[in-house]
């Protein structure tokens, strides 16, 4: 793969790496720096992507484990314990703040289904786990998220 | 599969920024891509003769079960044992299952009071390396284990040989895999608890290795204590994937700078890395001592296929619910069911409240212990849990074949703290039966790969559309009567080879006492479990 086709192929998918690294992550700043991070190891390790159709899965894996990088160098601070549904930042969703009230491991899982469209199989590649893994945590992680949804709904 | 509306803010500009700014600063170089071409003709090459994958963590499945339950089938005249002054290495039993190969080894070092650190070196196939596959149990990296000293001086494994489905050829082929031994004076110490968690623990002496998709670990060349992890059966695998001359060798611009990173994980297009024992060698952590290999041929008729093609029964009831299991299979290691549960009064309309705490999932368990895999099937579309159901089930694990009345259904729960699915309740008792026609039939039909189009050692079996059930659809109102989808017949497939022989029963192949020569390696301390 030519510089040029890694440049805009990173280009292609940003939009899908910001938001695989924002389900990952919750602070801008790691998002930044973990995609930083991703694309310069992805560049140095070119060489072992055999297939070029698998670009994009591959970069997702890297970034993935970048951001488990970053979240294991800083885990996030447990939230305090509130009757009170904070009002959403501007330009959140509900459907984003049901995401982030989601485990990790869910969240990472639907996002990469529902969102980036992504099939059990490649999942399980990029997460590195089994596919009964992947599609357990899409059952638990719908369920879950119906479940923070309804909460949500009935707390506004 | 319906995706979803992107909830996400637009991204940040500081985000695109830094994409950016990121490209901008990458070099152009000429030599990269040439490296690049010329390693992936090499590596089309290696595809050609084998793409395998082999799951890291072969305790996984039980490092001694298979050689006390498979049976002995011959071909003794193979060269399974490479043992001198202490330090041996086996290949004690094979089943290879077409798709799938899994072989027990047994791993030696001398009762002299020293603690060694021995792991598998990268495994050859036809004198290409194998090129392994991260999506299996790959959650750990198998790199070395501690013996002797105050660990067993002899331990046994499963290495499951996992192949890619298209391009296996199956026969005239040759598994080389050699065990490099390392002798190491420093103490071991158990990898903290909250370790997986990313608990916060001093890291400025660690070292961490870029690992492509697996679980980072780390290690601490400048202490003066190695980290292991501790599996069930008690040898410590250590946790030495992480250290720098890895790192420097990963980034030289020289792939022959990488030739001691023999072990590399990933398939088409995932990322190689490298974690071996080799590596060792030039981290003061240890020093070589000893290499031995054995050389495993591998043809087409040594391929075992199904032990069982149906049950003896194969409806049961379970409170209030008839529970039906279609398209069942067995092999050594894999059972594959699409099973149904459903209530007699019929499943009621999706309210959108799914109990998922009460029928999660269906499962087998074999001996009390659920079968990897099991968390298939579900109830997202089902009102109150009360259907389950598991479609083209696929469980993976150790089938005791002379434990045939222990594989059992069972109703399963997930377990929040443990993030896993436990045995709820014991729902049936399966009975495999071999329905010998079926199984003939089968056969006649079975394709040696040729192409890249279909699983090798193995005829398609039914599918099954859709993937819920009929009655997943909720209907307005009142509640409905469950049925099952309807099943496509078998697709055949062309012979474009010979079919394998028909015999059913799995051969296996498994050294002579003589040959594997444990004994005769002058050991006097077991290992636990052994």
């Amino acid at each position: 793969m030519l510089q040029a086709d890694f440049i805009q192929r990173v280009r292609a998918c940003e939009r899908r790496l910001y938001r695989v690294a924002r389900t990952m992550l919750p602070q801008e700043s790691d998002c930044e720096d973990a995609v930083q991070e991703a694309l310069l190891r992805a560049w140095d390790r070119l060489d072992t992507l055999r297939q070029e159709a698998y670009f994009e899965t591959w970069l997702m894996r890297i970034l993935i484990n970048q951001c488990k990088t970053f979240y294991r160098r800083r885990p996030p601070a447990p939230a305090e314990l509130t009757e009170d549904i904070p009002q959403p930042e501007p330009g959140r969703t509900p459907l984003l703040d049901a995401l982030d009230a989601l485990p990790r491991k869910l969240r990472v899982t639907l996002e990469l289904h529902y969102i980036e469209g992504y099939g059990i199989r490649e999942i399980a590649r990029i997460l590195g786990v089994p596919e009964g893994t992947v599609k357990w945590q899409l059952n638990r992680g719908r369920a879950r998220l119906k479940q923070e949804l309804k909460r949500e709904e009935a707390c506004r | 599969m319906k995706r979803w509306k992107d909830p996400f803010p637009p991204t940040p500009q500081a985000f695109h920024n830094r994409v950016e700014q990121t490209l901008r600063g990458l070099e152009d170089t000429d030599m990269r891509e040439n490296r690049h071409y010329k390693k992936l003709t090499a590596l089309l090459v290696a595809a050609l003769v084998a793409l395998l994958a082999i799951g890291a963590v072969a305790a996984v499945i039980g490092s001694n079960r298979l050689k006390q339950d498979l049976t002995d089938a011959g071909a003794n005249d193979l060269d399974l044992v490479d043992a001198a002054d202490g330090f041996g290495f086996s290949i004690d039993e094979v089943v290879w299952e077409g798709q799938e190969l899994y072989l027990s080894y047994t791993l030696a070092v001398p009762d002299d009071g020293n603690t060694y650190l021995v792991g598998l070196m990268e495994p050859t196939i036809n004198g290409e390396p194998v090129n392994y596959r991260s999506s299996r149990y790959l959650d750990r990296s198998f790199v070395a284990m501690a013996m002797g000293g105050d660990y067993p001086v002899t331990h046994t494994f499963v290495l499951p040989v996992l192949a890619d489905s298209r391009e296996l050829e199956l026969r005239d082929l040759k598994l080389d895999v050699r065990a490099a031994f390392f002798r190491t004076d420093r103490p071991f110490e158990y990898v903290p608890d909250f370790y997986e968690e990313g608990g916060m623990y001093d890291t400025s002496e660690a070292m961490t290795l870029w690992t492509g998709g697996i679980v980072q670990q780390r290690v601490f060349p400048t202490a003066d204590t190695l980290y292991y992890w501790d599996e069930d059966d008690g040898v410590p695998l250590l946790a030495l994937d992480i250290f720098q001359p890895v790192l420097e060798a990963m980034a030289a611009e020289d792939a022959e700078a990488k030739g001691h990173i023999a072990i590399t994980y990933g398939s088409d297009g995932w990322p190689q890395i490298g974690l071996a024992p080799a590596g060792l060698d030039s981290t003061g952590i240890a020093s070589l001592v000893a290499e031995r290999s054995v050389a495993l041929p591998l043809n087409a008729d040594m391929v075992s296929h199904d032990l069982y093609n149906g049950l003896a029964e194969n409806t049961f009831r379970y409170d209030g619910m008839t529970i039906t299991v279609e398209n069942f299979r067995m092999t050594h290691f894999t059972i594959e069911a699409d099973i149904w549960m459903l209530p007699d009064e019929g499943v009621p309309e999706n309210d959108g409240e799914v109990d998922f705490d009460r029928f999660p999932t269906l499962c087998v368990c074999v001996n009390g212990e659920l079968m990897l895999g099991s968390a298939w099937g579900g109830t997202d579309t089902m009102a109150d849990g009360v259907l389950a159901y598991c479609e083209d089930c696929l469980y993976d694990g150790y089938v005791p074949l002379g434990n045939l009345e222990k594989v059992e259904l069972a109703v399963c729960t997930y377990d929040a703290e443990v993030e896993d699915i436990v045995i709820d309740e014991v729902v049936a008792k399966l009975t495999p039966v071999l329905d010998e026609t079926a199984a003939e039939e089968e056969a006649a039909a079975l394709v040696m790969p040729t192409s890249p189009s279909g699983p090798p050692g193995r005829a398609p079996t039914t599918t099954s559309t859709p993937s819920v059930p009929a009655c997943a659809t909720p209907s307005s109102g009142t509640s409905q009567t469950p049925s099952r989808p309807a099943k496509s017949p078998a697709p055949s497939a062309p012979a474009a080879n010979p079919p394998l022989p028909s015999g059913r029963r799995a051969r296996t192949y498994r050294a002579s006492e003589t040959e594997r020569g444990i004994r005769g390696w002058g050991l006097t301390k077991t290992s636990s479990g052994v």
